[in-house]
């Protein structure tokens, strides 16, 4: 792969196109993959790239670098999907806890403790 | 020159002007996770999932679906996608969401009480870090044990559980009784219905205990681990017939209160990892109908260097796998047993219903689903973390029955610092994992194998082993066979 390289140190370094896939996503696999790899980023003009060291637990960094790829297409695509739904979920977040009773609001006054404020606790006894 | 009749253009575009002139639809809220070589789970925002290629996943972001293809449909009825034909999903969406939540305003359901440490079966997993059965110093005190009873009914939860854990809860009959007999007196004085289990060994099951069981409608739950041979190897008494004695505490119980009164689970020590079918026929030898596997967790005896319990999560779950295999293979046959991690875990991808189990909460649910109150009256918001404290760090106690009062310790900055971090629709990884309408959060756990309450997922056992169990269960519900008939036949 022309974009994919070996290092003296047995690193593979990986470039992505910058106008094709996002820092954030590139971002997101390399957490992903940090029991796989130490993963250093760096940004280029027209690339971004990822220098990726096994670790004692990456039996085949030729294959896991492969599939470090993959999901970096994967978390590319989240992106997308967080872009265009995230207004949705915030909507549906409010419309599902408007109707909810975990909060009592015959406890909302203005001069409420906050230690009672949890549905069913009450003042112990005096 | 003006001549007074200036064109004027309408305020408004015409209504064809906004008919649609392409086909368009809108992507609602869902995440995705790899299922196998060339699929993926996609799960929506209230937890229904659909299994695709991953060309149906990039062409439904892309929006290169069209409307009369089976994918489009499938994924339209499932509320991944909307369009102006079914704009009452998101109405859909936020009630099952809701319904998934409503465990939250329950509250704290489980309370568990330790009336003591010892114990007369010396288990090298044993993971509460138990005292033999001789010691002095670690029972429960009727004064902990009153405080203990009205902390749990400060709980706001319409339904309460109580349970006794140990050491061998039995050992110290007298306050466990007391225990019992309070909470009934309460729950009639408060009209509060308490399911009460007594987790135990059965050595010390008598005629009195039995009797006592029936009048006050408690339930027992013990430990199993297989045939004779492998059980008296995890669990030693010093007569070395715990094996014999758990199984006629069994058999009494079954024919004294019936089968249903008696569950059973199994720990999985390295022994176990090539008797699957044995450990499954033990437990229709002895007429159960349930069984729960259970992997070693890392506390107490079970974290010793040099203690048989090492396994890797990849060769529990081959275990597991075979294992559940063997039980819907006998199912099929007509025995009835269930495994019921299985059922939990099935119910949490099926339903709408959410489930209390502490490790499977979001946020985590330490404190806001279960209490332990020790012997000493520490109190503590899992049974790991009264474990954990025994093994000398006590982070996670919430403070002491005698001393503490239930705000002091329910509103604690222990608790809620950890609530607050554990919630997986913000933890790295889960954030975006197909999987995470169906798990949770086990701040302990990832506290005590990686010194951090929120954990690196990637390093995570806890994350290995539950992505493992829901690529496995979801495997077996799309196969739509016998065996998925089996599974559907467990939710009731």
């Amino acid at each position: 792969m022309e974009n994919m390289c070996r290092t003296a140190d047995g690193s593979l370094v990986v470039k992505f196109d910058r106008h094709v896939y996002r820092l954030s996503a590139i971002k997101k696999a390399a957490y992903k993959y940090g029991g796989l790899f130490h993963i250093l980023i760096e940004n280029a003009d027209d690339f971004i790239a990822a220098t990726l060291k096994p670790t004692a637990a990456c039996q085949a960094a030729d294959v896991a670098a492969g599939e470090f790829c993959n999901e970096v297409l994967d978390q590319d695509l989240r992106e997308d999907i967080a872009a265009e739904t995230s207004g949705i979920r915030d909507l549906l977040l409010a419309h599902a806890f408007s109707k909810t009773s975990l909060i009592d609001l015959d406890l909302e006054t203005e001069d409420y403790e906050p230690a009672l404020k949890i549905r069913g606790t009450a003042k112990p006894a005096e | 020159m003006s001549t007074g009749h200036q064109h004027r253009r309408p305020p408004f575009e015409p209504r064809s002007a906004f008919s649609p002139v392409a086909f368009h639809y809108s992507l609602l809220p869902f995440r995705f996770t790899k299922l196998d070589e060339s699929r993926y789970v996609l799960t929506n925002f209230s937890g229904d999932y659909f299994v695709t290629e991953r060309a149906v996943l990039v062409g439904l972001v892309k929006k290169t679906l069209t409307p009369d293809s089976s994918a489009y449909v499938e994924l339209k009825s499932r509320h991944f996608l909307i369009d102006s034909h079914n704009a009452v999903a998101l109405q859909l969406l936020a009630t099952q969401y809701r319904t998934k939540q409503q465990p939250l305003s329950e509250f704290t359901g489980l309370h568990m009480f330790v009336p003591t440490l010892r114990c007369d079966n010396s288990c090298f997993y044993c993971q509460a870090s138990r005292k033999p059965s001789t010691a002095e110093g670690f029972d429960m005190t009727e004064s902990v044990a009153d405080r203990g009873v009205d902390f749990m009914f400060r709980s706001p939860s319409t339904v309460l559980k109580l349970e006794f854990q140990g050491g061998e809860p039995l050992l110290n009959f007298g306050i466990l009784r007391h225990i019992v007999e309070r909470t009934r007196a309460l729950s009639l004085l408060n009209g509060r219905l308490v399911n009460i289990v007594i987790c135990s060994n059965l050595s010390f099951l008598s005629d009195e205990i039995l009797d006592f069981c029936e009048n006050h409608e408690v339930n027992l739950s013990t430990s199993l681990d297989g045939p004779r041979k492998l059980h008296n190897l995890n669990r030693p008494n010093v007569d070395f017939d715990s094996y014999e004695r758990t199984c006629a505490g069994i058999t009494r119980i079954r024919e004294r209160l019936g089968v249903q009164r008696v569950s059973a689970l199994v720990t999985t020590t390295r022994y176990s990892l090539n008797q699957p079918n044995e450990i499954v026929d033990e437990y229709v030898k002895q007429g159960l109908v349930s069984m729960f596997l259970r992997p070693i967790n890392p506390y107490g005896f079970a974290s010793r260097v040099g203690t048989p319990t090492s396994y890797s999560t990849v060769e529990w779950l081959d275990f597991y796998k075979k294992a559940l295999d063997y039980i819907i293979h006998l199912n099929l046959k007509g025995v009835r047993l269930r495994e019921e991690y299985t059922a939990l875990l099935l119910r949490r991808i099926l339903t709408p219903f959410g489930t209390g189990f502490v490790d499977l909460q979001s946020p985590a649910g330490i404190g806001i689903s279960a209490v332990l109150f020790n012997h000493d009256g520490g109190v503590y918001p899992s049974d790991e973390a009264r474990m954990l404290a025994e093994m000398g760090d006590r982070r996670f106690c919430l403070g002491n029955l005698l001393t503490d009062s239930y705000e002091n310790m329910m509103l604690s900055d222990v608790l809620l610092d950890s609530l607050s971090e554990t919630m997986t629709e913000t933890v790295p990884n889960c954030v975006d994992c197909g999987f995470q309408p169906y798990c949770g959060a086990d701040p302990i756990r990832h506290y005590r194998l990686q010194g951090d309450i929120v954990g690196y997922k990637p390093k995570s056992e806890f994350c290995q082993r539950h992505m493992g169990l829901f690529r496995h269960l979801i495997g077996l519900l799309e196969r739509q066979d016998e065996s998925t008939e089996v599974l559907m036949r467990w939710l009731n």
